[in-house]
């Protein structure tokens, strides 16, 4: 064995995923990923624009009421219909972004969510929000968790050594 | 020193985070002492493989490059 042998009980990582733009999904689940590769338990807790992106990709409108279909049909949830924070110009630049990303190989969030999944990372989505955003369990991509509250997150970030708010 | 392969992961071509991901994915399906080589190209993966080698109690028995790919034989603990 080597002498230099890890703790047995793997640390754990919570990232809290509050944007659903893509240039901040991109590093959430590039981390929590490489996270779980290294044997932590990884979890992301989904909240406020961090939902959206968990809806599949082939629904296109959300919401309960004509408030929030109408942010959903402004706003398209999905992780392929992603925007960058900032020169997104209409989705020129996350179309480019991501055109970058496929010539040069990197992992589109397609793939890497379903790394996490392989993985064991904990998708968690947040319960206010969708009640808030009449967000429905069926509409989100599979391998979500059950939803959870703000209390659910905190204890486990009160265990993490690693905290992100992304 | 000759290791015998019982895995062998590519991952050329790929870029961070994905050669860290595919060789986590590879060597749980290994015994420890058993061996795995992985092959990559990011350069990201000079500095990523070792830690993640060393931090995850498997152990690094080589490390090459050859024409611009990265060898990383490494056993598992």
């Amino acid at each position: 064995m080597a002498d230099d042998s890890p703790t047995d009980v793997p640390d754990s990582m919570t990232i809290v995923a509050w944007s659903g733009d893509l240039d901040r999904m991109w590093p959430t689940l590039i981390l929590a990923s490489t996270g779980a590769a290294y044997g932590m338990q990884a979890t992301i807790f989904f909240t406020f624009w961090g939902l959206y992106p968990l809806v599949r990709d082939d629904v296109r409108i959300t919401g309960d009421n004509a408030m929030t279909k109408a942010l959903a049909g402004m706003n398209r949830p999905g992780m392929s219909h992603m925007k960058l924070s900032k020169l997104n110009m209409g989705g020129a630049g996350a179309w480019m972004m991501q055109k970058v990303a496929r010539d040069k190989k990197v992992a589109h969030p397609n793939e890497l969510v379903e790394m996490c999944r392989e993985l064991g990372v904990r998708l968690w989505p947040c319960e206010m929000t969708m009640d808030l955003m009449g967000l429905k369990q069926e509409q989100l991509i599979e391998g979500v968790g059950e939803p959870v509250g703000a209390a659910t997150a905190l204890s486990e970030m009160s265990k993490s050594k690693v905290n992100l708010f992304i | 020193m000759d290791n015998e392969i019982t895995v062998t992961v590519d991952a050329k071509g790929q870029k961070c985070p994905m050669p860290v991901l595919l060789a986590s994915r590879a060597i749980k399906g290994i015994q420890p002492g058993e061996v795995m080589l992985l092959e990559a190209t990011d350069g990201g993966s000079k500095s990523d493989i070792p830690s993640w080698v060393k931090d995850t109690g498997n152990e690094l028995l080589e490390a090459s490059a050859d024409g611009g790919v990265f060898r990383y034989v490494i056993r598992k603990g």
